[in-house]
């Protein structure tokens, strides 16, 4: 493998070209209009503009890249996470045309790509499940029905989804309709595909999840687990690793489990299994993510590797030459998503130009950054920043080091979940372990942020007025 | 003189705070726009971003974070209390949109009756749709936009009657 | 030395009060700032310098020798706004309902004599019930000083007004002298004589509110230049029109640092439609050419066929005066061409170059017009455009048909660079008229007239119908792009920055009044 093209942007794209760099291969970026002045354009050895602003007129556009790939000489396609990343026919094409598609086959990627057709595929296993049915709706009564039979509350889920898009939690009958009809409308300009299924929403779920790697010589590896259930709008914000509260015998069980579910779909290169998990400890299978996660660094920080490299290293047909039993849990990793949102309303995104844009650095410090100082924020996708990952010896070392990496990341231009974030790793429930995926709901409120603020207003206040009483004592002539 | 100051900061935070309170503030000028300000035992340093004497409206930072200070006086609260705005438009009957992105649909027509709560578009940032309802009762006068077009962060979307 | 200081104070703090409390709560509850407050709304914090703060009056008549309050009626002094010199004259409502005595129009007179000897703009706000009757004649010749005053620093300095209360009788004259006269709805009313006279002498019943209030002015009279929604909104118009208007007539407007670009603008390209008799909206092609938002428009709603307004151009002050296809087709008439006509003066008067943009299909035809004096009034607009030395400059959109192509600004009458968009048709009338006429006996007489009169027409059209016959004369500098009018525009009024004219000695011309 001479040159990776990575059909992606952002903090990914440099994060993945950063791991081919060091392994000596050559890189290429792709990019919108709207992105030509981002940082992963100036980061690859050789670009090409894929399109318009919009993901549909550029990022999306496999054939594109493809021949755009095939022109460059490009051996292998790193897709990242979102846009291309699950799409099953584009790995399919990308492997017509003779170039390596890092990551699983195609009709794994078919197959987890629909929740029904994963839990089809998983059933003679044995691996616990969530209550719901399993064939997708889409009209609105019959979801009343199914709902009904279910018990209230349900959660609807776009079937090709995932990031939480399409996914509507329905807590009495009188709401299903209009939940159901955003929820077809959001999957079906997000995935294509506007069919949805509905199951049992677990309350207090914790989200865990199990990273795993297949070589294609029939090893899987599990790489422990991921707590993610700090969310917000049904996404992830924080990411830590490991979990405060799986036992080892648990995490073991689990990831057994997430191995069992690769081997069923004959999985290939790097996954992630995921659960919820009850207050009790129960966990069920949700569903497989058959590509690199957001949150992967985490997982980096405490096992020491690099999964971008290992996932290069299968891509190229070789053997991981690790066990099991090589693999240990060293320190706690923290990782915060850095969105452009507004914390104090709603998380609504709130873009702009990034005036001031500074990160911070230091031991034990990782931020996977894909903007910098003077750049817009394009309005046409995510709006993630960047991720900063803080790792220590202890889960409390974590945290504290997050705090002071929170305080010294320097953002002016957009409002960002710096904030919420702070607000996450003081506040006692986190800290104490004991929280699951209604954080938000359960503690958070702008109000209680922006006491947190209030002091500081106050001061600025103060200072301001001062400043101006002085100011009215100077004498102030005409200037013409 | 006046004694008393109505402090907006951020437009999140009202503060009246009295002359003396300000004067008495403990401010140690380091450089030309570094200050450190010791208030109930604890240490701030601010700095001074913009500061405009006339409209009396200052920007400073405290610590790493940006504050936007707007003062009123007593004539200030004058003009609130007599209810005088800028310009002839009501701004309750403007629907504007709260965020940058695309118009996804448009919902209703012009002269058509709606009702608080009802969903006038869609807008789409950030991958996510957003449904923009009306905040009372009312009939559309002007729709101001159009199916995927482009819109800005507090762009007149809808006006109603 | 402490007691002396006190009892400035205690003078200075009566002062402060005008007519008392009681009065100050009356007139915020009629939604009225009080006089001192619109000041320090108006100037720039802690600028203004007060001029006669302890002045009363001299009156004894009517137990007026009781009441006394310092400032009598008036507030007057200096100032800044932006920084820029200002003098400025508030009157008191609380106090004697802001009538005028002797005393209050010589405080008056006093800011405006060295308003002119220093050359800075005079700002009146004008809120009195008239002139104070128990005086009698003193008020009547205070008056008169004011008016003498207003014309002696007409041209000389900008003089702008605010009515925002009553301003009536003999006091309308002052306003109507100014350059500008601005006024608050529902809170301000300007009339020569009230409803109650009208009612005596002419049997009509009118309220003040319709008789004089802002409204009437700002759309049948043309009196007030703009209306503002209350007091603030009042003021921020005031501050806004000094901001494109120099000191005196010696000074230009300061330029507004700008950072010039390509200055191309495509939207103009396509503005105006293919078919000639489908009109479009000349703001848009003004908003084409200017700096984003600096248009500020004056007679908004009066003889809203022509535009005129102020604006900046690459920071460039500049006066715009523009034919408006929306109303009327954009033809002259009595009150446009007056309308016009004053705005030119103005601009002239105090070094603003002019822009001129011309879409005109003709003056309006009919009795009406003409026995208003058309003639006459046209002959206004003329004299004005042909009068002005400022930089003159002209863009032909479409229609310049016969003596309103002349009229409006015309290479002819003196205008410094004339342009044309190709959409542009400078002709004598339009096609259809012109064939009507050229080829009156063969349409008669043909078989079918329609067909033959389309077929003259279309002959005609292409023959006169375009910029080109009146570029080959160089009666138009050049034919431009639309969209690069922007460009040419802020280089033109660049280049001719140095303009300067000899003016024949003469002790005025005689304006066709």
């Amino acid at each position: 493998m001479k040159k990776l093209l990575v059909a992606n942007r952002g903090e990914i794209a440099i994060r993945i070209m950063k791991t081919a760099k060091k392994m000596g291969i050559k890189t290429v970026a792709i990019y919108s209009t709207a992105d030509r002045n981002s940082l992963h354009v100036r980061f690859a050895d050789e670009v090409v503009c894929i399109g318009e602003p919009p993901s549909n007129k550029s990022y999306l556009l496999g054939d594109k890249i493809i021949k755009e790939a095939k022109k460059l000489n490009v051996d292998a396609i790193h897709p990242g996470y979102g846009f291309l990343s699950e799409n099953a026919k584009f790995a399919e094409q990308v492997e017509k045309s003779g170039i390596i598609f890092i990551g699983p086959k195609s009709d794994t990627i078919k197959i987890m790509g629909s929740k029904l057709a994963a839990k089809e595929a998983v059933k003679s296993y044995n691996i616990p499940m969530v209550p719901g049915i399993d064939r997708p709706v889409n009209n609105a009564k019959e979801a009343i029905e199914i709902a009904k039979q279910i018990g209230f509350p349900v959660l609807i889920k776009a079937s090709a989804g995932g990031g939480g898009k399409g996914m509507r939690i329905v807590e009495n009958e009188h709401d299903i309709e209009e939940q159901m009809k955003r929820a077809i409308s959001e999957a079906e300009s997000a995935f294509g595909d506007g069919s949805v299924f509905i199951e049992k929403y677990i309350t207090s779920p914790r989200h865990i999840e199990i990273q795993v790697l297949a070589d294609s010589h029939g090893h899987i590896l599990h790489f422990f687990e991921r707590e993610c259930s700090i969310q917000r709008r049904h996404q992830k914000v924080i990411e830590e690793a490991p979990s405060s509260i799986l036992t080892e015998e648990i995490r073991e069980k689990m990831g057994n489990t997430a191995i069992t579910v690769a081997k069923a779909c004959n999985y290939l290169g790097a996954g992630t299994v995921e659960f919820l998990v009850d207050s009790e400890l129960n966990f069920y299978f949700l569903e497989m993510n058959t590509r690199l996660q957001v949150e992967h660094p985490v997982t980096e920080l405490i096992t020491g590797v690099d999964l971008v490299e290992l996932q290069i290293k299968i891509a190229r047909g070789e053997k991981l030459n690790i066990t099991q039993n090589d693999l240990k849990i060293k320190g706690h990793a923290l990782e915060l998503r850095v969105y452009a949102e507004d914390s104090l309303n709603n998380f609504l995104p709130s873009i702009g130009k990034l005036t001031t844009y500074k990160i911070p650095v230091g031991e034990g410090i990782r931020v996977d950054n894909g903007f910098e100082e003077g750049i817009d924020i394009p309005i046409y996708y995510d709006p993630l920043l960047a991720k900063l990952i803080t790792y220590g010896k202890t889960r409390q070392e974590a945290i504290q080091l997050m705090i002071e990496a929170i305080d010294n990341y320097q953002i002016i231009g957009a409002s960002t979940t710096l904030p919420f974030g702070k607000f996450v790793c003081e506040h006692h429930a986190f800290r104490s372990g004991n929280f699951n995926t209604h954080f938000v709901k359960d503690y958070y409120s702008p109000e209680k942020l922006q006491q947190q603020i209030e002091e500081e207003a106050k001061i600025a206040a103060l200072f301001a007025l001062n400043l101006h009483i002085n100011e009215q004592s100077i004498l102030k002539l005409p200037t013409n | 003189m006046e004694n008393n100051f109505t402090i907006n900061v951020n437009e999140d935070f009202q503060f009246f705070i009295e002359k003396s309170e300000a004067t008495k503030l403990d401010v140690k000028q380091l450089s030309n726009f570094i200050f450190n300000v010791i208030h109930n035992n604890k240490s701030f340093n601010l700095q001074t971003v913009e500061s405009n004497f006339n409209a009396r409206e200052y920007t400073v930072q405290v610590n790493k974070n940006r504050y936007t200070i707007k003062i009123a006086n007593e004539l200030d609260s004058i003009i609130k209390e007599l209810g005088f705005s800028h310009g002839h438009l009501k701004k309750s009957n403007e629907i504007k949109a709260p965020m940058p992105g695309i118009i996804l649909n448009i919902m209703v027509k012009e002269n058509q009756q709606v009702v608080e709560g009802e969903i006038l578009l869609l807008l789409e940032a950030m991958k996510m749709e957003n449904a923009i309802t009306a905040h009372k009762n009312g009939i559309i006068k002007k729709i101001k936009t159009t199916i995927a077009s482009t819109v800005e962060k507090g762009q007149l979307l809808i006006e109603l009657e | 030395m402490e007691a002396k200081i006190n009892k400035l104070n205690t003078k200075i703090s009566l002062a402060y009060l005008g007519g008392g409390e009681e009065k100050i709560k009356k007139q915020h509850a009629k939604k009225k700032l009080t006089a001192r407050e619109r000041i320090t709304y108006l100037l720039d914090e802690d600028s203004f310098e007060e001029m006669g703060i302890l002045v009363t009056h001299r009156c004894t008549d009517f137990g007026m020798e009781d009441q006394v309050f310092f400032g009598d009626g008036v507030i007057t002094g200096y100032g800044t706004i932006n920084s820029r010199l200002v003098y400025v004259f508030a009157q008191d409502f609380t106090v004697f309902g802001g009538s005028l005595s002797e005393t209050h129009a010589e405080k008056i007179c006093k800011i405006m004599d060295q308003a002119i000897k220093v050359g800075a703009p005079i700002i009146g706000l004008n809120d009195s019930g008239g002139a104070r009757i128990q005086e009698g004649v003193e008020s009547l010749g205070g008056y008169a000083e004011i008016f003498f005053r207003n014309v002696q620093a007409s041209g000389v300095v900008p003089q702008l007004s605010a009515i925002m209360g009553p301003c009536a009788g003999g006091a309308v004259y002052s306003p109507a002298i100014t350059d500008f006269t601005l006024m608050v709805e529902e809170t301000s009313y300007m009339f020569v004589t009230g409803p109650n006279v009208v009612k005596t002498v002419t049997n009509e019943i009118v309220t003040s509110e319709e008789l004089g209030g802002a409204s009437a002015h700002a759309i049948k009279s043309g009196i007030t230049h703009k209306t503002a929604s209350n007091d603030i909104d009042c003021l921020d118009d005031l501050k806004k029109l000094l901001s494109y208007l120099p000191q005196n007539n010696k000074e230009t407007t300061k330029k507004i640092p700008f950072e010039i670009k390509s200055e191309v603008r495509e939207e103009l390209e396509y503005l105006v439609p293919a078919n000639t008799s489908k009109p479009y909206d000349m703001h848009q092609v003004i908003k084409g050419i200017i700096d984003e938002d600096s248009f500020f428009e004056i007679h908004k709603d009066f003889a809203e066929n022509i535009i005129v307004g102020f604006a900046r151009l690459a920071g460039r002050s500049i006066g715009i005066v523009a034919n408006q296809p929306l109303q009327l087709a954009g033809c002259l008439d009595v009150n446009s061409s007056v309308k016009g006509a004053r705005f030119t003066r103005f601009c002239d008067c105090f070094n603003i170059p002019l822009l001129v943009l011309v879409d005109v299909p003709g003056f309006l035809p009919g009795t009406d017009q003409e026995w208003n004096g058309i003639i006459k009034n046209g002959a206004k607009l003329l004299y004005a455009l042909s009068e002005a030395t400022v930089p003159r400059v002209t863009v032909i959109t479409r229609k310049a048909y016969g003596g309103a192509y002349d009229v409006m600004n015309s290479k002819h009458i003196g205008a410094d660079m004339n342009f044309a968009w190709p959409t542009a048709e400078i002709a004598v009338m339009g096609a259809k008229g012109a064939a009507e006429i050229i080829f009156k006996k063969e349409i008669k007489e043909a078989e079918n007239p329609e067909e033959k009169l389309n077929e003259k027409e279309a002959e005609y059209a292409f023959k006169f119908a375009d910029p080109y016959r009146a570029a080959k004369r160089g009666f138009i500098d050049e034919v431009i792009n639309p969209k690069n009018t922007r460009r040419k525009l802020i280089k033109t009024f660049q280049m001719l920055e140095g303009k300067e004219v000899v003016k024949p000695n003469r002790k005025h011309g005689n304006i066709p009044l």
